[in-house]
């Protein structure tokens, strides 16, 4: 069985913005058969949740020196670059 | 769309507007929704504030746009309230406050139920991603054209 993935989708409040972007990858993984587990948080909380993630996704920047791989999802807010977010998290995701 | 009893009338959206600062146009925005009724005095402050804090500005295909809002605490009855500049005014990047972004088009979000935001947002990036009507935006000289753009693309989703 392909073990599930485990993506942390921050932004300034956990609310609105994380929301969309989580949306956007829970459609990507499933198109693309990849299992996973999206959790949404605040920024200030990405370093305490950081750990035991695959991948994490924020539309802010965020805190540094964390050691999970990070992709810039502001492309599903404006529209720029949305097919090569795409690819980034699927190049992650297919990774190990 | 069935966010409840969202406001978004055209004495609400400013055309042409010459800001210098950006400061100076959150405070203009928030004062045009308090003066209506929409949102409590606390609301200019939290605004200006959050935007500090994460700022929310985006390049989009068509233009710099910012999205500026507060949290729902601060909301009497939501609202969107819309300016287009005569002279772009820079706010920061969403995704990387190093970033200045030179934005045309702010729409402020006054949302009163925070599960509201999320669909409010939802239908907004319509909009950020919808290259005609953001020309369309752009390139209005009444409120009421305005107006009935962003109400073609929120409302028919």
């Amino acid at each position: 069985m392909v073990k599930e993935k485990r993506i942390l989708v921050a932004c300034g409040t956990s609310i609105a913005t994380s929301t969309v972007i989580a949306d956007r990858i829970r459609n990507l993984c499933e198109k693309h058969n990849i299992p996973v587990k999206i959790i949404q948080c605040k920024v200030p909380e990405v370093r305490s949740l950081a750990e035991g993630m695959d991948l994490i996704v924020a539309s802010t920047r965020i805190p540094s020196g964390i050691n999970v791989p990070y992709v810039n999802g502001v492309s599903y807010l404006s529209g720029i670059g949305m097919e090569n977010t795409d690819q980034e998290i699927l190049r992650i995701l297919k990774e190990e | 769309m069935s966010i409840q009893s969202l406001s978004m009338t055209s004495d609400l959206i400013l055309v042409s507007e010459e800001a210098v600062s950006r400061k100076e146009l959150l405070n203009k925005l928030s004062r045009l929704l308090h003066s209506k009724g929409y949102v409590k005095s606390s609301f200019e402050e939290a605004v200006i504030q959050r935007e500090d804090q994460y700022p929310t500005g985006l390049q989009t295909r068509i233009t710099g746009v910012a999205i500026p809002h507060a949290d729902s605490e601060h909301v009497e009855k939501s609202a969107l309230a819309v300016a287009t500049l005569k002279h772009p005014v820079q706010f920061r990047a969403m995704d990387n406050p190093d970033n200045i972004i030179d934005v045309n088009i702010v729409i402020m979000m006054a949302i009163k139920k925070s599960e509201d935001q999320v669909l409010m947002l939802q239908q907004l990036m319509g909009v950020l991603q919808n290259d005609a009507a953001l020309k369309k935006i752009l390139n209005a000289t009444e409120a009421e054209a305005i107006h009935d753009t962003l109400k073609e693309v929120i409302f028919s989703n």
